[in-house]
């Protein structure tokens, strides 16, 4: 069937709207996969980010896929690894728990570790969860490798992600994708025609009077949103998630010694540290309707010590998601299709399941095969999904030192986040639903971590008495313990593989 | 941080009531990961006869049996049993059709596209016959030719299957008794007068037997078959009727002598007012016709079952009534029901045995205690009705893609309103050969191609980005993929060579 104004056929063409990481990631994988077949044409509008950031354990595999070595990107983009998070001050004051990468313990039978782990507790143990995570080890040891492909390995439980420059990381992916044939220009965006009929957007126009056509159109401005705009109404998670405020200073003088970022809790929100091989990265996550930003300012400073190098960046933004991130054939991806504080390292993280998407429901141009509406469903589940792990570290505390924490505390969680607590409260189960992006360890780390300590453990850790158990933690313990002993140094490993290249050492570009 | 603290005592005994499969799947399943905690009794009566659901099965027995630390040539031996590498569909789309669900894939995806759409582009330009795919499968190949061997966990084509069984499940049931038995199962004969349930929160009390003895026990497992003894009569769970959706309300069953030769398929043939399951045993063949007693009677049925036998009929024919559909809960109060008593689903997809093995494990892994938090009950419900959706919808897939409209079964099945979650699946397999996925409950996405395909859902477009390939490029691939599977199928012995080796091979050892 065609009606009038609905084109047929393949798309042509892909205008992505906005370069920075999101648009040059976007247009990397989709140089890769489309091979040539789609002209790709990037609209660079000089995107705003958070200077340095980290990652999650998927962009390796994303890198993997483009061909890109890891060693030469880390060294090209200051980079360091990453193979923890420190949580400190969030269930309490003075609490502090590590939320690691890969795996945490070895099931007994069919029995998960944590049980087993839960059992002991109750007679004396007092070794942490994370004590028998070679990732969580290494990180506070500083030490780093990439894991082995031998099972038998303890080092086959590795993982890793990155900490790295956005800007040195985005300007590495364009050249990438100008390798691939992918074209750009420089150059504001005034706006877009529509086809009256169809309603599908035409061309971006630019500040220039240019017009840009295409049969897709990837928004990739940030929270601004400039492509899909008002056509797709925000859904608001300020209730769950209050912070909406952010400053960012980068420190000059890099640090390689750990492995891990940080995330320490204050009263009215949080504060990162993220370490690269040239400067450091820090940030401070406050909710306004909690706190001034004359306040956030001083005590930013005075909780990374007085220095007068570079000028804090203030960033408002409202954690939430847009309802339909695809919407006629305008994409959003990124920050344009949710916003979220960096708690957790996820905003590349949210542009690569977009594109990753995208690839799995490719339209033709007629748009009309069901791909908007599986698309959107998706990802709504992800970012729900992703959203629920960010409340649950609010909420599950028992901070009561502040109006802040005692709102978080005692606000209402969504359903499908109440049930997890519930469940993971009652018996140390973990419900996972479809479309997780955080394995069974991730929540079970960041339940333990945030003191939701289960009622129960399962029953069949009776199987084994305790000694049994004993000599079986034991043996983990020691065997992580002698894994992590016989990794490099984080520094030493970076120095021998990925130091930085020098023309990439300058603090700013 | 707090201490784990047990809400209640561990559970000391647990009577199954019901002696059937799934009865005895529960003693065997329970008494392996619980023996050491709690007896187990298991009351049946000689009186009551036992259906034997499901003669075919999935390729999950596997991990059941191998859970319980089951040899297989010796199970199979024992149980008459054959391999089985899918299910014959005859006559559903049309009369005169046929073609096979396979448990394995449709050649291998590339370049992040699934094999499927290549071929569709194929068969789009008339290059390949409707059911051309399905020479892309091997334990479809092998299938047809009537050859079997177990797969090779490589990376070739030897590892992109799995198997399951058909078996006497007459005598599985006593198979895995003297498996219980010999774990401290303890069997008691007698017939159940009356159920008492506790004043004072109407949890199951005590069983009192026909000879005036009175059981107790903390749990209670019903597998008394459809009428639900426990979970019905006395705990009035409620029922959810799914007929309107599979109006087959009754079966007739009676073995037969072989004829044809030896092939490791379920057959299922669509008769006028429902199928009739051809399931091949070592000794014997199975066969049953399901059908709607809206539609025939019961004496036409049994005419229809004893014209179309292969062979000598070995026993009377045998009626079987039922109801489709799901416990409203199958856990309610101290009361888990499995088999039967948890619901019904026609074995069009060879799914009973299955369930209740779900059943099993998921009890398993919220095993109670005394106190019976109700958390655990509440997800056992939720996790299980997940499993029978699932496996309704896609029993519904077989009747709803149908172009028949010779009789009055299949003129409603093919104009019936069906559940939305399937509505959607359908349209976005029709409208661009996407099959949605899902994380929990039966029947990976291969197997709704395998449907889709077979019944003739297909697609208006294919993924466009096979076009990133060149139309000679695709023929190559999927003209290789052909070859190999053949070429692999035709390496493999006759199906009841392998058996008559398998099964030797142990027993003089």
């Amino acid at each position: 069937m065609t009606s009038p104004g609905v084109p047929q056929g393949q798309i042509e063409r892909i205008a992505i709207a906005g370069g920075g990481v999101t648009g040059w990631l976007a247009a990397s994988l989709l140089a890769r996969v489309l091979r040539g077949s789609r002209e790709i044409v990037v609209i660079e509008t000089g995107e705003a980010e958070q200077r340095e950031f980290a990652t999650l354990p998927p962009l390796t595999g994303l890198h993997t896929l483009l061909g890109i070595d890891e060693n030469d990107l880390l060294a090209r983009t200051n980079g360091t690894f990453h193979l923890a998070t420190r949580f400190s001050n969030w269930s309490c004051i003075g609490s502090e728990y590590l939320h690691p990468l890969g795996e945490t313990g070895a099931n007994l039978n069919s029995i998960a570790f944590r049980h087993s782990w839960l059992k002991l507790r109750q007679s004396g143990l007092s070794a942490r969860y994370s004590d028998f995570n070679l990732c969580a080890i290494a990180a506070q040891m500083g030490k780093f490798t990439r894991l082995s492909a031998d099972k038998r390995s303890i080092l086959s439980t590795l993982e890793h992600a990155y900490h790295i420059d956005a800007s040195l990381y985005a300007a590495y992916l364009r050249e990438y994708a100008h390798k691939q044939g992918v074209k750009s220009e420089q150059v504001e965006i005034a706006g877009v025609t529509r086809n009256s009929n169809s309603g599908l957007v035409e061309a971006i126009v630019l500040g220039d009077g240019r017009r840009i056509e295409a049969g897709l159109f990837l928004d990739c401005t940030g929270a601004k949103a400039q492509i899909i705009g008002d056509d797709a109404e925000l859904e608001d998670w300020n209730t769950w998630l209050p912070c909406d405020r952010a400053i960012a200073l980068s420190r000059a003088g890099g640090d390689t010694s750990l492995p891990c970022s940080e995330s320490v809790a204050h009263e009215a929100g949080w504060r990162w540290r993220i370490p690269l091989q040239n400067r450091v990265g820090h940030g401070f996550v406050y909710a306004s309707r909690f706190m001034s930003d004359d306040d956030a300012l001083s005590l930013f400073s005075s909780a990374i010590g007085n220095d007068t190098s570079g000028e804090p960046i203030s960033r408002k933004f409202t954690n939430g998601r847009r309802k339909n991130i695809w919407s006629g054939n305008v994409i959003a991806l990124g920050a344009a299709a949710a916003t979220l504080e960096p708690l957790e390292n996820l905003s590349v993280h949210i542009a690569q399941i977009g594109v990753t998407r995208l690839l799995a429901l490719f339209p033709d141009a007629s748009f009309a095969h069901g791909e908007r509406e599986e698309y959107n469903r998706l990802m709504a589940s992800e970012l729900d999904r992703i959203r629920d792990f960010l409340i649950l570290h609010y909420h599950a505390t028992a901070r009561s030192d502040s109006p802040f924490w005692n709102y978080c505390r005692g606000m209402p969680v969504p359903d499908t986040l109440a049930r997890k607590i519930t469940q993971f409260e009652s018996r140390g189960r973990v419900v996972l639903y479809d479309e997780e992006t955080f394995s069974e360890d991730s929540w079970t780390s960041v339940f333990l971590g945030q003191d939701i300590m289960p009622r129960r453990y399962d029953p069949l850790a009776d199987n084994f008495d305790a000694e049994q158990l004993k000599t079986q933690l034991q043996r983990i313990r020691s065997t992580v313990r002698q894994g992590a002993d016989s990794m490099p140094t984080h520094t030493d490993f970076i120095r021998k593989y990925c130091a930085a290249t020098p023309s990439h050492n300058g603090l700013a570009r | 941080m707090k201490s784990v603290d047990m809400t209640g005592p561990r559970l000391a005994s647990v009577i199954i009531v019901g002696g059937g499969t799934a009865g005895w799947m529960a003693a065997a399943g329970l008494a392996c990961k619980l023996q050491k905690q709690c007896k187990i009794r298991v009351v049946e009566s000689a009186e009551i006869g036992i259906v034997g659901v499901g003669e075919a099965t999935v390729p999950h027995i596997r991990y059941f049996n191998a859970t319980l630390g089951i040899d297989e040539a010796d199970f199979m031996r024992k149980t008459h049993a054959t391999f089985k590498l899918g299910i014959e569909f005859r006559n559903w789309a049309r009369i005169g059709d046929s073609y096979i669900h396979p448990f394995g894939e449709f050649g291998r995806r590339l370049n992040g596209v699934d094999f499927h759409h290549y071929w569709l582009k194929l068969r789009a330009l008339g290059e390949e016959q409707e059911n051309g795919i399905f020479d892309c499968s091997l334990p479809v190949v092998a299938s047809k030719l009537g050859r079997f061997s177990p797969p090779v966990p490589d990376n070739s084509v030897m590892s992109t299957f799995g198997y399951a069984y058909h078996f006497d499940a007459t005598l599985y049931a006593p198979y895995l008794r003297a498996y219980a038995e010999r774990r401290g199962v303890v069997r008691t004969e007698g017939k159940i007068v009356d159920v008492s349930l506790r004043a004072e929160d109407g949890f199951v009390e005590s069983l009192t037997l026909e000879s005036g003895e009175r059981i107790a026990a903390d749990l209670f497992i019903d597998c008394s078959g459809f009428r639900g003894l426990l979970i019905e009569q006395a705990l009035k769970a409620g029922y959810e009727d799914w007929t309107h959706w599979l109006p087959c309300d009754r079966a007739v069953a009676a073995p037969c002598e072989t004829v044809e030769t030896s092939v490791p398929y379920t057959r299922s043939t669509a008769h006028d007012a429902g199928w009739q399951w051809r399931i091949p045993l070592q000794h014997r063949v199975g066969n049953g016709y399901v059908y709607c007693s809206r539609f025939v009677s019961d004496e036409d049925a049994a005419a229809t079952l004893t014209s179309n036998l292969e062979g000598r009929i070995l026993a009377e024919p045998r009626f079987l009534r039922f109801t489709t559909g799901k416990r409203k809960k199958a856990w309610a109060k101290n009361c888990v029901a499995m088999g039967l008593a948890g619901g019904f689903l026609e074995p069009l997809e060879s799914t009973s045995i299955y369930l209740v093995q779900a059943a099993i494990t998921t009890l398993i892994e919220l095993f109670p205690d005394k106190g019976f938090s109700p958390d655990d009950i509440d997800e056992f419900n939720r996790v299980m009705d997940f499993e029978y959706e699932r496996v309704r919808d896609f029993l519904i897939l077989h009747y709803r893609a149908t172009e028949r409209d010779d009789t009055p079964l299949w003129n409603y099945v093919r104009t019936m309103s069906i559940p939305e979650s399937l509505e959607y699946k359908m349209k976005l397999f029709r409208d661009r050969g996407y099959v949605v996925k899902y994380k929990d409950g039966m029947f990976l996405d291969r197997s709704w191609q395998a449907v889709y395909l077979g019944q003739g859902v297909v697609p208006g477009h294919h993924d466009p980005l096979v076009e990133t390939l060149d139309t000679d490029e695709i023929r190559r691939y999927v003209r290789s993929t052909k070859e190999t599977v053949r070429r692999a199928a035709e390496m493999m012995p006759m199906h009841d060579a392998w058996l008559a080796r398998h099964i030797a091979a142990t027993a003089t050892q």
